[in-house]
């Protein structure tokens, strides 16, 4: 059927879903967690001149590498989590992961009390657990991240921490979701446990409050602005004799998707 | 295959078989564990009591991340929410599917909706549905509007 369109015409229903079709096949298709690189590719993204562009530029004059995430509605997690162990093993022996280790053996305990049944969930933490411990590498920790089933398993983990302590702490994240959701527990049966949802500022504010890390986030939108970053803190920092010298995780935002970046 | 669905279907299965939750039992689950049969009694007190009836679940090499398939089998009880070729239309069975959910937390979930139904009555679209849909309710696009039922 070849119908002429006018160019202010609406494409059909049927054109926007074989349209995010082709999209999701091609996100599919790159790896979960990409190799280190420059900026190169990222800036190729974006026409010259454009904002994204322009903001592109201004963080690979800060950063020095980028690593891209797969875009499946799980890179916040993914990201996190590579950035996370990595900081892990760069960091070996000191306060910050030995405390950082804690906190994520702790979350087992964080999920008996938000109510999850550990037989079930126990089954989850195992990758995770064996990607934090301090004999691992990064060639190891690459190739874990590479098996969608191990990865995954990860990412679904870290899911069910961030329930946990929504849950746990309603207080502190109620007054985010109520105009769209009517209860804490319905916001996490739709924004939370499923896998493939993305994620948003209040996941990112869970996450860092649950594991006691700061995250600070390359804020790449389509804003007129400078490339401005978002440091979130945790409300519960880990105990350190030194907080000023624990790593950041640093990611980089652009709309409906998390990337890895080094400053 | 993934080990943890071996792990976690075996744990499953034994402590379905060990502490049954009321109105469900398990009546076969293949040797790889692929394919289970379960049965479930509608509630006393309910519009379906004294009924019985057949979920046939079909579990993929990425379950739990992923969710099981999940039908009637034999005569399907007659729900707003049931189509009569099996499927079901409850949204944890597909986006809403967590990886913490079990089997019996879902046969529990529909249990639980055939006892708050006060009709009996079809999907209103369940003759153009049935003619349309594939044999796995998992490549029907859902639409939940209703929770009430």
């Amino acid at each position: 059927m070849d119908i002429e369109k006018k160019a202010d015409e609406r494409p059909s229903d049927t054109e926007i879903l074989a349209y995010e079709k082709t999209l999701r096949a091609e996100f599919l298709a790159a790896p979960l967690v990409g190799a280190s690189t420059g900026f190169g590719a990222l800036l190729a993204e974006f026409h010259e001149g454009n904002i994204f562009h322009k903001k592109v530029q201004q963080l690979s004059g800060k950063a020095v590498a980028f690593r891209a995430i797969r875009k499946d509605g799980n890179c916040f997690y993914r990201a996190l989590c590579f950035a996370l162990c990595e900081a892990l093993l760069n960091f070996q022996g000191t306060e910050w992961a030995k405390r950082v280790r804690e906190r994520v053996l702790d979350s087992r305990k964080i999920l008996i009390s938000a109510g999850y049944d550990p037989i079930i969930t126990d089954d989850f933490f195992e990758p995770l657990g064996e990607a934090i411990a301090e004999t691992y590498s990064i060639e190891k920790l690459t190739e874990a991240f590479e098996k969608d089933y191990i990865s995954d398993t990860i990412v679904c983990y870290l899911r069910l921490v961030t329930a946990a302590e929504l849950k746990l702490n309603r207080d502190l994240y109620e007054a985010f979701i109520l105009d769209s959701h009517p209860t804490i527990e319905d916001f996490i049966s739709h924004q939370v446990e499923p896998m493939g949802i993305e994620s948003d500022q209040i996941h990112i504010v869970a996450m860092s409050n649950a594991l006691g890390v700061t995250i600070n986030v390359a804020n790449l939108d389509g804003s007129d602005a400078d490339l401005n970053f978002h440091d979130i803190t945790p409300m519960m920092p880990l105990e350190l004799e030194n907080p000023k010298s624990q790593p950041v995780l640093n990611l980089l935002y652009r709309p409906g998707h998390y990337d890895i970046v080094y400053l | 295959m993934s080990n943890i669905f071996l792990k976690r279907l075996t744990k499953e299965l034994r402590d379905m078989k060990a502490n049954p939750p009321a109105g469900i039992s398990i009546e076969n689950a293949d040797d790889n564990l692929n394919k289970w049969t379960v049965k479930l009694d509608a509630a006393e007190g309910t519009i379906y009591a004294g009924e019985s009836f057949q979920l046939r679940f079909t579990f993929g090499n990425k379950y739990p991340l992923e969710s099981p398939e999940v039908v009637f089998i034999g005569k399907p009880p007659v729900h707003p929410h049931i189509y009569s070729n099996g499927h079901i239309c409850l949204s944890i069975l597909y986006d809403q599917w967590s990886p913490a959910l079990t089997v019996s937390a879902v046969c529990l979930s529909i249990l639980s909706m055939l006892s708050s139904c006060a009709l009996k009555e079809l999907p209103p679209d369940n003759a153009s549905y049935v003619l349309r849909a594939g044999a796995s309710p998992k490549n029907t696009t859902w639409a939940f509007h209703d929770d009430t039922v």
